[in-house]
């Protein structure tokens, strides 16, 4: 854990916010700051705890490697993927473009 | 008692002796329904007519019912249940109008058993929370006192049952979802073991946690619907092998000589009339010739931060496929609660913080589960008190940022091992019901319904309702 770490300001929360794909208002910035910063501190005690020789945790109940075999089955249809979209055009889901000319 | 006050093991004696109709059982929920939203508000989406449609035209029978154990019986389901076709909305405006094309494998396990569903109830905002308070649609109001909190996050389903709405509601719990509302409520919550019952269709928050289960209103109810939900889902890849044996065959074996550990860190801030009620709990499972030992625990403290960085981790994954795209409205459609989980997520994730977070809590839950298996190498079950207090008032979660983690830290430590837990009713302070929990290895599933059922038929407060 980083020493002084709890300095979560305006702009890692901007960071933040950046990439969880969330737009924050001004308002929502200030409150969610002081917000995260009270909760990283509240979750910094782990620190207390020694883990140097504890391992990752295997899978809760032991599950290893659970596969199933490689064939086609059903899948939705056109209608069922497209059908909640709120913009489509020929078969497509419509988005912003990412790229400008 | 009024028809909609019966047990789900009531209701079918009674259908199957003709007392009452598939119809008018449906009917008198419905009425019931009706008569207590307008003072709870523990639903969201009502599915009248498909319910009365298809109550008209059941026959049962006892050979129906051995092949369709549920057959009947109204239910009502958390509204992050998926079912294709039906508003499912998770209590967020960001899915305010979808319509899911997949199905909830519970759901279709319930149906297909012959249950009858009766409507989607209220939780907090993607199960975010430990009240009800944070739905999108407005809390949900605890059926034994409107001025307090019925709990979350399956807070409409605890008060849906408690209320008298259905016999049966299905919720999930994460850490503390059903345990948690179900003590504030008064009813029987059982979070089954991690991977006991699939996942697959319900909207996701923690995967590595979420675990759907029943709430009803006795033991053998939440035995008989974990027949029929439990086992191997060929869709959901985290669900178990382990076979699935009928939970109310040993519901009745003595309880005698079986060891029960409590540890005081679980009793530490509890009010004291809850930890007095809890205690006269412990009394009468001595009195039912249990073993009542004291046992050292990790300190359940520890298990909030843990809980908070993997479920808030999780979540904001979880929660990155709400793109506005493909489905359900814009991002800045999250309501409050659901972003600053999504921010406190992606902080403990990312690049500089990932080890110093994620990766040690994950290792403090490596030593928690260890510590379990310690237990447990001592003792059959652990019990404690559910919650340290009963229902708080309403407003009590706002401007709380971790609320829910705190509250449900009696609840956390079991849910981050996996293991099942279940939380029945063990007496009243301030007139609000008490939950006692009783927490077994994983898979130990019967041993904690016997457990429970020991008690409960030992008391009489199942048999207790509210007068809302």
């Amino acid at each position: 854990m980083k020493k002084n770490d709890v300095v979560v300001g305006e702009k890692e929360v901007s960071r933040i916010a950046a990439l969880a794909h969330l737009s924050l208002t001004a308002d929502e910035k200030i409150r969610l700051s002081s917000q995260l910063r009270a909760t990283v501190s509240a979750i910094g005690r782990l620190s207390e705890i020694d883990t140097a020789a504890v391992p990752f945790p295997p899978q809760i109940t032991g599950l290893v490697n659970v596969l199933r075999k490689d064939v086609i089955e059903a899948s939705l249809s056109v209608e069922d993927v497209l059908g909640s979209a709120t913009r489509t055009w020929k078969g497509y889901f419509l988005v912003e473009a990412v790229f400008s000319e | 008692m009024n028809v909609s006050d019966l047990t789900l093991q009531e209701s079918q004696e009674k259908l199957l002796k003709k007392e009452i109709s598939p119809l008018e059982l449906v009917t008198a929920c419905l009425d019931r329904l009706k008569k207590t939203e307008p003072q709870i508000h523990a639903c969201l989406t009502v599915c009248e007519e498909e319910a009365l449609s298809q109550a008209r035209i059941l026959h049962v029978t006892k050979e129906a019912i051995a092949d369709q154990p549920l057959l009947g019986i109204p239910v009502t389901l958390k509204d992050n249940y998926c079912i294709r076709g039906i508003r499912t909305t998770a209590a967020s405006h960001v899915l305010d109008a979808y319509l899911p094309v997949h199905t909830a494998t519970v759901w279709q396990r319930l149906k297909d058993a012959g249950a009858i569903l009766l409507a989607k109830t209220n939780l907090d905002a993607w199960a975010h929370g430990s009240s009800t308070e944070t739905s999108d649609y407005g809390a949900t109001l605890n059926p034994w006192d409107i001025t307090k909190l019925s709990g979350g996050s399956s807070g409409g389903s605890a008060a849906s049952v408690a209320a008298g709405q259905s016999p049966l509601s299905m919720g999930s719990e994460t850490a503390g979802s059903i345990r948690m509302p179900a003590s504030w409520c008064g009813v029987v919550g059982l979070k089954p073991t991690y991977g006991r019952t699939s996942r697959y269709g319900i909207i996701a928050m923690g995967s590595s946690l979420d675990c759907p289960g029943p709430m009803t209103r006795c033991v053998w109810d939440a035995a008989r619907v974990l027949n029929v939900i439990a086992g191997h889902d060929a869709k959901d890849a985290t669900t178990a092998d382990t076979p699935v044996p009928d939970y109310t065959q040993s519901l009745a074996r003595p309880i005698k000589g079986l060891k029960l550990g409590y540890c005081r860190d679980y009793f530490s801030g509890v009010h004291p009339d809850v930890a007095g009620v809890v205690q006269k709990a412990f009394t009468k499972l001595k009195e039912l010739g249990a073993e009542i030992i004291e046992i050292d625990l990790f300190d359940p403290s520890y298990a909030v931060a843990v809980y908070t960085i993997i479920q808030r981790g999780e979540v904001s994954s979880n929660l990155a496929r709400f793109d506005g795209i493909r489905y359900g409205a814009d991002r800045q459609r999250f309501g409050e609660e659901a972003k600053r989980r999504i921010m406190l997520g992606t902080y403990v994730l990312s690049s500089g913080y990932y080890d110093a977070y994620y990766t040690k809590a994950e290792k403090v839950r490596t030593v928690i589960m260890n510590d379990f298996a310690r237990a447990f190498s001592r003792v059959d079950a652990i019990i404690a008190p559910t919650l340290p207090t009963v229902a708080l008032p309403v407003g009590a979660s706002v401007d709380q940022p971790m609320f829910g983690e705190i509250a449900d830290m009696l609840q956390e430590p079991s849910s981050i091992a996996g293991l099942p837990g279940i939380s029945i009713p063990c007496g009243f302070s301030q007139q609000l019901p008490v939950g006692l929990q009783i927490i077994g290895p994983q898979f130990a599933e019967e041993r904690i319904l016997q457990i429970a059922y020991a008690y409960e038929q030992s008391t009489d407060w199942h048999r207790q309702r509210p007068t809302v």
